[in-house]
């Protein structure tokens, strides 16, 4: 759970958000979200100083007296250099190394800004009807970053 | 429309002319500029082009047979915002369904209150005389009129206390108290009800001297006890003369 600063502060604190990252959800399958990452050392705005990655294991750990707060990630990367014309959203997909695995990194939850929402680029064929929600990040090859789901996904993900 | 779309436009896209995907991005890309708490210049130029796009962009609806026309309010808005936010500032999310609530005062209870025949013009002078009277009461509030108890000239406000019983008797129930009237004669009793809101009350006059022919009628209530719920605040103005 962390405080997303977009808002301004109502009478119940400043506007929250929870991050999840667990094998199984309330006894169902496991939920993972997807989150945005400063780049740091850009000069952009918007989703270029941005990127994208689902979050696998938030895990603190203690070094030298320092208590570290980390996530492990998997990373989506953008395909283009422009958004996508037809939706203006920006269009991602998951980043795999040469032998086809998942890129994964561990990061600081500092960098995290906050939590996206990725929607699947369904394309023109029929999604299978035994696909389950919890596999949708997983089963497609290209994702849209949707910057309408929210105001705050708005004035960042552009 | 905003709701909906918000999730679906990735779903429909590829699925219908790409027209209608282009409109509602720039609808919601309108949607999202105008909710923005800090507007400046850059933000009101984009929101003008939003704006532009869709009206550019939504004739699909049209030629696609969608639509017949766009004559709709809230898409007539749209147009209004850029001007409306230089003149007053950012909307900030304020969301245009109170105008829903106001349908209730301003046309549901006019309606109820109209014989139902012709009704509009009925609504409409119900709506005129309410706007009327409270701004009547803002003038009075404002120049102190409606302070204190609204007696007429030559009266004095006295509290009595219930429990009193040279002037009024009272039962034991809080709620309900019989007032036995007064019984000295040459004597006029009002009794004002004040109930929660300031000027608003009902008042019983009690005349106890059947002989004063030009309050004579007065003099039926006068002879009855009267059961009247009472608001813990009673004043009992004595007017003698």
């Amino acid at each position: 759970m962390f405080f997303a600063p977009s808002d301004q502060s109502g009478v119940g604190g400043m506007r929250r958000e929870i991050i999840r990252a667990v094998p199984s959800w309330r006894g169902g399958p496991g939920h993972y979200d997807c989150v945005y990452v400063a780049k740091g050392g850009v000069d952009t705005d918007g989703f270029r100083s941005l990127l994208v990655a689902r979050v696998r294991l938030v895990f603190s750990c203690a070094y030298n007296g320092h208590d570290y707060s980390c996530a492990l990630v998997d990373w989506f990367l953008p395909v283009a250099g422009e958004v996508c014309e037809l939706t203006g959203m920006w269009i991602v997909a998951p980043e795999i190394d040469n032998q086809g695995r998942r890129v994964q990194s561990v990061i600081s939850l500092d960098s995290i800004v906050r939590s996206a929402h990725l929607i699947a680029v369904y394309g023109n064929d029929v999604v299978p009807i035994d696909l389950h929600f919890s596999e949708t990040l997983d089963a497609f090859k290209t994702y849209y970053v949707n910057k309408y789901i929210d105001h705050h996904a708005h004035v960042l993900a552009f | 429309m905003f709701v909906d779309c918000k999730v679906y436009l990735p779903a429909i896209a590829g699925h219908v002319p790409p027209g209608m995907i282009h409109a509602l991005s720039a609808f919601l890309e309108f949607c999202y500029l105008v909710r923005r708490s800090v507007i400046n210049e850059e933000t009101l130029e984009a929101i003008s082009t939003a704006v532009d796009r869709f009206h550019h962009e939504r004739t699909i609806f049209q030629t696609t047979g969608v639509r017949a026309h766009f004559s709709l309010p809230r898409q007539h808005a749209m147009v209004h915002y850029r001007e409306l936010i230089e003149l007053f500032g950012a909307p900030n999310g304020l969301c245009s369904s109170i105008t829903e609530s106001k349908h209730i005062r301003a046309v549901k209870e006019p309606w109820r209150r109209s014989n139902k025949f012709d009704a509009l013009g009925q609504m409409l002078v119900t709506n005129q005389r309410l706007d009327k009277l409270a701004g009547a009461r803002r003038h009075f509030t404002e120049h102190n009129i409606l302070d204190g108890p609204l007696l007429p000239v030559g009266m004095e406000a006295i509290r009595l206390d219930l429990d009193d019983n040279e002037d009024g008797a009272v039962d034991d129930d809080p709620s309900t108290y019989v007032v036995k009237l007064a019984s000295r004669p040459g004597m006029l009793l009002i009794i004002l009800i004040l109930v929660d809101r300031p000027c608003t009350f009902s008042v019983s006059c009690i005349w106890d001297g059947i002989t004063r022919g030009r309050h004579f009628g007065f003099a039926k209530v006068a002879r009855r006890n009267l059961t009247i719920s009472l608001r813990p605040t009673v004043s009992i103005c004595r007017y003698s003369w």
